[in-house]
């Protein structure tokens, strides 16, 4: 009894981190351009995210039973624990953490250390695809630049923002979605199945959205590349198709690389540009940082348990 | 007005038509120039024109700092209404300067007099068309009233040069030099915010789209 209640405490924890920090890659572009107010683009966020959770949030169940195919309360306990403690750091640091990769390497790390079989393939595929997803987004995003700009040329500007700011909306709204099937649905796959748990996860998402979202909001809308409407929505076109294409395959992905990634290509898209690498180094280094410290804790401290 | 509606707007076309009122006491203050080349008359009516553009342009720059407005646009919007609300400060300048002193010379007044009024009206074609380019929503139509601009300008400059040749070659005192300078530079100044507003006003345009 003790541990389900603490199991619910940590996840409740963790899931609150998890969603204010991922709410600017959601609702960033809208709110860093002032299309909603704060207030407005949190609600949409957490709508988002609750609707993804219960539309498509087991999907990601197959992807979470294949690193760790036994899931005690030990075991949650001990993975919830390490990733609170990651993401406490980099809210501390205000860099966007990408919970898909710490967790699956907290998952990773505690699977060895219990000697339990790992699907190999399928973390080869993660892995493959944690790779392949940044580079993709960089890479699709130019085309993308270059077919809005053939649209929106020689048309009424007004006419063209009017569609850019609804659509920009629109695929917020995919965004927090897909983020709350995949990252918030790993998440969600180590928590007993059932009404308690939704409830759980539903109420932590509100109060993580609310309370942590701040500091990340700041860097990501304005320490990257002051974002243009064209550039926002392409941007997050991208994102929300390379993270829903993994969330089908049970990958767990991040929003926050796919987005930072679309984000600086379309920054690279333009022929006179300047970007800032400062934030993107740390925050690169952040994220290899976060995941190869998840692991070896994650790897000492289940091994010291078992 | 609804949410949606809102969205549609858009808080950068409301500031942007917004922009016209300045426009329009810019027209109407050229029209008094123009009296007060031709007949004389006294400041107070375009210190009125001065205080109301000075009103309209704060009130733009509460809209663009308090919300609606991307981040990157802010600085330019601010720079642009600054340019606008320039235009009627240098018409202010230059009523002023005709104002306080005659030039003696026949000849030379009514020369210097038919520069300035060339100036006036190029001043006022320049803010007709910035008035089309606040409403217009097509970049290639921006750009040519920005075009045009840029010609009357250009021309505005040449005659402020034959003012400045006139004053150095005519044998003049220095109050008389000095006026005519200052004359020359102020009705320049008028043109040469109305380019700038010009340019600013596409360089947002151009960012809002692309």
């Amino acid at each position: 009894m003790i541990s389900e209640i603490l199991v619910l405490v940590l996840s409740f924890i963790l899931i609150s981190l998890v969603s204010g920090n991922n709410l600017p890659v959601c609702s960033g572009s809208i709110i860093g351009s002032r299309i909603i107010s704060r207030r407005n683009g949190i609600l949409l966020t957490i709508t988002g995210y609750i609707a993804g959770l219960l539309l498509e949030g087991d999907l990601i169940r197959r992807g979470a039973s294949a690193i760790l195919p036994f899931v005690s309360y030990k075991l949650s306990i001990i993975a919830l624990s390490i990733g609170i403690i990651v993401f406490l750091i980099s809210h501390k640091m205000r860099v966007p953490q990408s919970l898909s990769v710490n967790f699956t390497s907290i998952l990773i790390g505690i699977s060895l250390a219990m000697h339990l079989e790992i699907d190999w393939y399928f973390v080869i595929l993660i892995i493959i695809f944690w790779i392949l997803a940044p580079i993709i987004s960089i890479i699709t995003i130019k085309p993308f630049m270059s077919f809005s700009y053939r649209i929106s040329n020689g048309k009424r500007i007004w006419n063209v923002i009017k569609w850019v700011k609804l659509l920009l909306i629109l695929f917020s709204f995919f965004a927090a979605f897909t983020l709350g099937a995949n990252t918030i649905g790993l998440l969600y796959s180590i928590l007993p199945k059932g009404y308690v748990s939704l409830f759980a996860v539903s109420i932590a998402i509100v109060f993580g959205s609310i309370l942590f979202s701040k500091g990340e909001l700041r860097r990501v809308g304005n320490e990257i590349i002051s974002l243009r409407y064209i550039n926002a929505l392409n941007s997050q076109i991208v994102s929300v198709a390379l993270v829903e294409l993994a969330t089908l395959f049970g990958i767990p992905l991040s929003n926050t690389q796919t987005f930072i990634s679309s984000v600086y290509g379309s920054g690279l898209s333009y022929k006179n540009r300047f970007l800032l690498k400062a934030p993107i180094k740390s925050i690169a280094i952040a994220w290899v940082g976060g995941s190869l410290i998840s692991f070896v804790i994650s790897y000492l401290l289940a091994s010291l348990l078992a | 007005m609804g949410f949606i509606e809102r969205i549609l707007q858009g808080g950068e076309k409301e500031i942007l038509e917004k922009l016209n009122q300045i426009v329009e006491i810019g027209i109407e203050a050229s029209t008094f120039i123009d009296e007060l080349i031709l007949k004389g008359g006294t400041i107070e009516k375009i210190k009125d024109l001065e205080k109301r553009s000075d009103n309209v342009a704060f009130e733009i720059t509460n809209m663009v700092t308090s919300g609606g407005i991307a981040p990157n646009l802010i600085d330019n919007l601010l720079e642009l209404v600054n340019k606008e609300d320039n235009i009627i400060d240098s018409m202010y300048n230059l009523a002023r300067e005709l104002l306080r002193y005659n030039i003696h010379n026949k000849e030379l007044d009514k020369y210097v007099k038919e520069r300035l009024l060339k100036m006036n009206s190029f001043a006022k074609e320049a803010l007709s068309t910035m008035k089309k380019m606040h409403v217009s929503d097509r970049l290639s139509e921006i750009r040519k009233f920005r075009s045009r601009i840029e010609e009357l300008e250009e021309e505005g400059d040449n005659i402020k040069d034959s003012l400045f040749d006139i004053a150095y070659t005519k044998k003049i005192d220095y109050k008389t030099f000095y006026h005519i300078m200052e004359l020359a530079h102020e009705a320049d100044d008028v043109l040469d915010n109305c380019e700038d507003s010009s340019d600013i006003f596409l360089t947002v345009m151009s960012s809002i789209v692309s």
